[in-house]
C-alpha cells in the first residue's frame, strides 16, 4: 500500500503508524513502531467505512472506537476492495457513484410534486377551505374589507339608498344580505367583496339606458358573491404565497419573483373562469326575476364599446374573458331568448338611482 | 514547536458537490415530511461538516444519529405545542387573571427550559463528537448552571441588557470551563468588560460609517471568541488567536451573497464551504497538543433533546 496509514487505539490520541491489510473477511493492520505486530478486526467488527476525497476513516468496535485513518492516492482502491469483499453494511456510500443518481431521482420527484401540487391540490385546498369558513365569519370579513376599502373613495349615500332599494325588489336567492355601496367615480366598474358587499361605479350606472341591464350586473356581481368567488381566490392567493415562501425560504428573492409570475397567471386564468360562471349565474338569476335576459347582452355590449380603446395585448392580460367571447357565451343559451315584459317598479327604481346621481354631479 | 510561534493546524478541505448535494436533499425532504426529517438533515450537515475537519492531519467526526437527535425532536416539540398551546388557550379565554397567569406561566417556561437545553445541547454534541478516536465531553452541573444561569439572565433584565455582555462571559466561561477532549481543559479568559466594550464601540462606529463597520466588529466578536479560548493539557497552556480580518469577512460575505445570487440558491454549499475555510485558515495555535498523553475519559452519552430544543428557541452558544 502507497498509502499513509495510522491506527488509534480508542484509549489515545498516539498515532500508531501502521499498514493496512484486506482480507476477505478481515482488517489486518501491521504496527510498524512495533516490529509489525499483526491486529485482525473481524469484518462484523467494522462499525464504519467513510471515504472522503483521498482520506478513509474506519471505525471499529463498540465505544470507544478504535480508528484507522488512511491517506493517499490508493483510499479509493482500499475502499472499493472494502466494499467487494461486502463490508457493505458499514460503508457510507460514495457520493459519486451512489448520491448523485439519488439527487437527481429525489429532485426530479419533488419539482413533479411540487409543479402538481401548486397547480391541481393547492387550488383544489384552497378552495375547499373556502367552503369551510361559516358564514357569520366570511360576512364579517366582507363588511371589514368593505369598510377599508370605502374610507379613501368617495361614497354616494343618496344613490346608495337607491340602488339597495333596487335590489330588494329581486329575489336573489342568495343566503348572503346583499348590500350595495355607490361610489362616485367616472370608472366603468364593480366588483364583489365576500359575503354580499358590491361595489358599483357611478361612471357604469350613468352609461346604462334600462334597468334590465342594471339588474343584469347585479345578477352577474351576486352570483360573484352566491359561489364565494372573492373568499376563494383570496384563499388561493394566500395558500400560492404561502406555499412558495415555505418551498424557497428565503434563499432568492429572484426564483420567488419568477414563480410569483406564474402564479399571477394562474390567477388570471381562474379569475376567467369565475366570470363566465357569474354570467350565466346571473342571466338565471334575471329569469327567475322574470327579466328580460336582453339585459345581459346590452350590459356586456357596453361592457365592449367601453373596452375598445384598450390595446389588443392588454386584453390578453385583462381578468375578464374577452368580452366578445362573453356575449357569444351567453347568447347561445336557451333562456337568452327568453322576452319578459318590462317592470314598471324596477324601472322606476332605477330612474331615480340615475337622476339621484347627475343631481349630486350638478351640485 | 517553539513557544509563541503560531501555527495553522486546522483545515477544512469541503467538497463542492457533495455539500450542494446534501443540502438539496436536506431542503427536500425536510420540505416533503414537513419538517420530520429535520434531525436527519441536521445529523448528515454535521457529520459533512466534521468529516471535512482537520486537525494535525486526523478528520473529526461526529457520532450523532438522526434516530438519536429524532427522539429529541419529539420531546423539544412536545414541549414548544404544550407551552404555546396553554399560552393561546389562556390568551384566547378573554378573561384577565387568566391571561396574565399564561403570560407568566410562558416566560417562566421559557426561561427555565433555556439552561436546561442549553446545557442538553453540549452535553450530547460534545460527547457525539470525536477526533482520532478520542472523545469530547461537558462535564456542567444542571442544576449549577440552571442556578448560573437564573442569576445572569436576572441581571441583565433589571438591567435592561446592559448586563447581558456579562452574562455571555460568564456562560462561556462555565461552558468552556466544563468542556473536556480526552483529559485535555478548556478555559475561557474574555470578560463582560472587554465584550462590553467591544459592542458599545461597535454600535457607535456602525452607526457613524453607515454600516460598514460591521463587517469589523464581526472580526471584532470573532476574535474575543477564539483569542480568549485556552486549551489546557496538564501543565501547558496552548493559546489561540483568530487572524481573520474585517476585510476578509467584508469579501467573503460579499463574494457568497453573489455566489447564492447568480445560483439562484443551489450554491449555499459551495458558500458554506468557503466561509468553513476561511474561518479555519485563520485560527492559529501556538503550539499542538501532545497526543501522546492524550487519553480518553469520556462515557458513552446519546440523549439529543437539549440539541434539537436550542434549535427551535433560537439559543446560539
Amino acid at each position: 500500500m502507497q498509502n499513509k496509514c495510522v491506527y488509534f487505539d480508542g484509549l489515545s490520541a498516539l498515532a500508531h503508524p501502521c499498514s493496512l491489510h484486506i482480507e476477505e473477511d478481515a482488517l489486518i493492520i501491521l504496527l510498524t513502531e512495533h516490529n509489525n505486530a499483526r491486529l485482525v478486526f473481524d469484518k462484523l467488527s467494522i462499525a464504519n467505512v467513510h471515504l472522503n476525497v483521498n482520506h478513509l476513516t474506519i471505525k471499529i468496535g463498540e465505544y470507544p472506537h478504535k480508528v484507522i485513518e488512511a491517506q493517499g492516492d490508493d483510499v479509493t482502491a482500499c475502499y472499493q476492495q472494502l466494499s467487494n469483499y461486502g463490508f457493505t453494511n458499514a460503508i457510507t456510500p460514495v457520493f459519486t457513484t451512489y448520491i448523485v443518481p439519488k439527487v437527481i431521482a429525489i429532485v426530479a420527484l419533488f419539482v413533479g410534486l411540487c409543479v402538481v401540487g401548486f397547480f391541481v391540490v393547492l387550488p383544489w385546498a384552497a378552495e375547499k377551505a373556502a367552503t369551510l369558513i361559516p358564514i357569520k365569519a366570511e360576512i364579517q370579513l366582507g363588511n371589514s374589507l368593505a369598510a377599508s376599502f370605502t374610507e379613501s373613495e368617495m361614497v354616494n349615500d343618496s344613490a346608495t339608498l337607491c340602488a339597495n332599494a333596487f335590489v330588494k325588489q329581486l329575489n336573489t336567492g342568495s343566503q348572503y344580505p346583499i348590500h350595495i355601496t355607490v361610489i362616485q367615480s367616472s370608472e366603468i366598474n364593480a366588483f364583489a367583496l365576500p359575503g354580499g358587499n358590491i361595489v358599483v361605479y357611478t361612471g357604469i350606472i350613468n352609461k346604462m339606458k334600462t334597468h334590465q341591464e342594471f339588474a343584469a350586473l347585479l345578477g352577474h356581481e351576486i352570483s360573484h358573491v352566491n359561489y364565494q368567488h372573492s373568499l376563494k381566490n383570496i384563499c388561493r392567493t394566500l395558500s400560492s404565497s404561502l406555499f412558495i415562501g415555505v418551498l424557497l425560504g428565503d434563499v432568492s428573492g429572484i426564483s420567488a419573483g419568477i414563480l410569483q409570475q406564474a402564479n399571477e397567471f394562474k390567477q388570471l386564468n381562474y379569475s376567467r373562469e369565475l366570470e363566465t360562471q357569474a354570467d350565466e349565474q346571473g342571466l338565471q338569476l334575471m329569469v327567475t326575476n322574470k327579466i328580460s335576459p336582453k339585459g345581459m347582452i346590452d350590459l356586456l355590449t357596453l361592457l365592449q364599446q367601453e373596452a375598445s380603446d384598450m390595446p389588443e395585448v392588454m386584453k390578453y392580460f385583462s381578468t375578464h374573458p374577452q368580452t366578445e367571447d362573453r356575449i357569444n357565451n351567453i347568447k347561445l343559451k336557451p333562456s337568452a331568448k327568453l322576452v319578459f315584459a318590462p317592470k314598471p317598479a324596477l324601472q322606476h327604481s332605477f330612474e331615480k338611482l340615475q337622476s339621484t346621481i347627475s343631481n349630486e354631479q350638478i351640485k | 514547536m517553539e513557544n509563541n510561534e503560531f501555527n495553522k493546524l486546522l483545515k477544512f478541505n469541503g467538497d463542492n458537490a457533495k455539500a450542494i448535494g446534501l443540502i438539496i436533499i436536506n431542503q427536500i425532504l425536510t420540505i416533503i415530511t414537513l419538517g420530520i426529517y429535520y434531525p436527519w438533515a441536521k445529523a448528515a450537515s454535521l457529520k459533512y461538516i466534521y468529516g471535512e475537519s482537520e486537525y494535525m492531519e486526523s478528520r473529526f467526526e461526529f457520532h450523532g444519529t438522526g434516530k438519536e437527535m429524532f427522539k429529541g425532536f419529539i420531546k423539544a416539540v412536545a414541549f414548544i405545542v404544550v407551552v404555546y398551546g396553554m399560552f393561546f388557550a389562556c390568551m384566547l379565554s378573554q378573561n384577565m387573571p387568566l391571561m396574565i397567569g399564561g403570560y407568566l406561566f410562558f416566560v417562566i417556561a421559557i426561561v427555565l427550559v433555556m439552561p436546561i437545553a442549553i446545557h442538553g445541547s453540549n452535553k450530547y454534541r460534545l460527547s457525539r463528537s470525536s477526533w482520532r478516536g478520542i472523545h469530547f465531553g461537558y462535564r456542567g452541573d444542571l442544576k449549577e448552571f440552571t442556578q448560573l444561569f437564573l442569576k445572569e439572565i436576572g441581571l441583565t433584565i433589571v438591567t435592561f441588557g446592559i448586563y447581558s455582555a456579562w452574562m455571555h462571559a460568564s456562560l462561556r466561561n462555565y461552558i468552556i470551563g466544563h468542556t473536556r477532549f480526552g483529559n485535555i481543559e478548556f478555559k475561557f479568559t474574555g470578560t463582560g468588560d472587554k465584550l462590553f466594550f467591544i459592542r458599545l464601540k461597535g454600535i457607535f462606529l456602525i452607526i457613524i460609517t453607515l454600516g460598514i463597520y460591521s463587517f469589523w466588529y464581526m472580526k471584532e466578536l470573532v476574535a474575543y471568541e477564539v483569542n480568549n479560548t485556552k486549551i489546557i493539557q496538564g501543565n501547558k497552556e496552548i493559546n489561540i488567536r483568530s487572524t481573520l480580518s474585517g476585510g476578509d469577512i467584508f469579501v467573503l460575505i460579499i463574494t457568497n451573497y453573489l455566489i447564492i445570487i447568480f445560483t439562484l440558491g443551489i450554491g449555499v454549499g459551495i458558500a458554506l464551504n468557503r466561509s468553513m475555510r476561511i474561518i479555519f485558515s485563520n485560527i492559529e495555535f501556538d503550539s499542538e497538543i501532545d497526543t501522546t498523553n492524550l487519553i480518553q475519559t469520556e462515557e458513552e452519552y446519546k440523549d439529543a433533546t437539549g440539541d434539537d430544543m436550542t434549535d427551535m428557541l433560537d439559543i446560539s452558544i
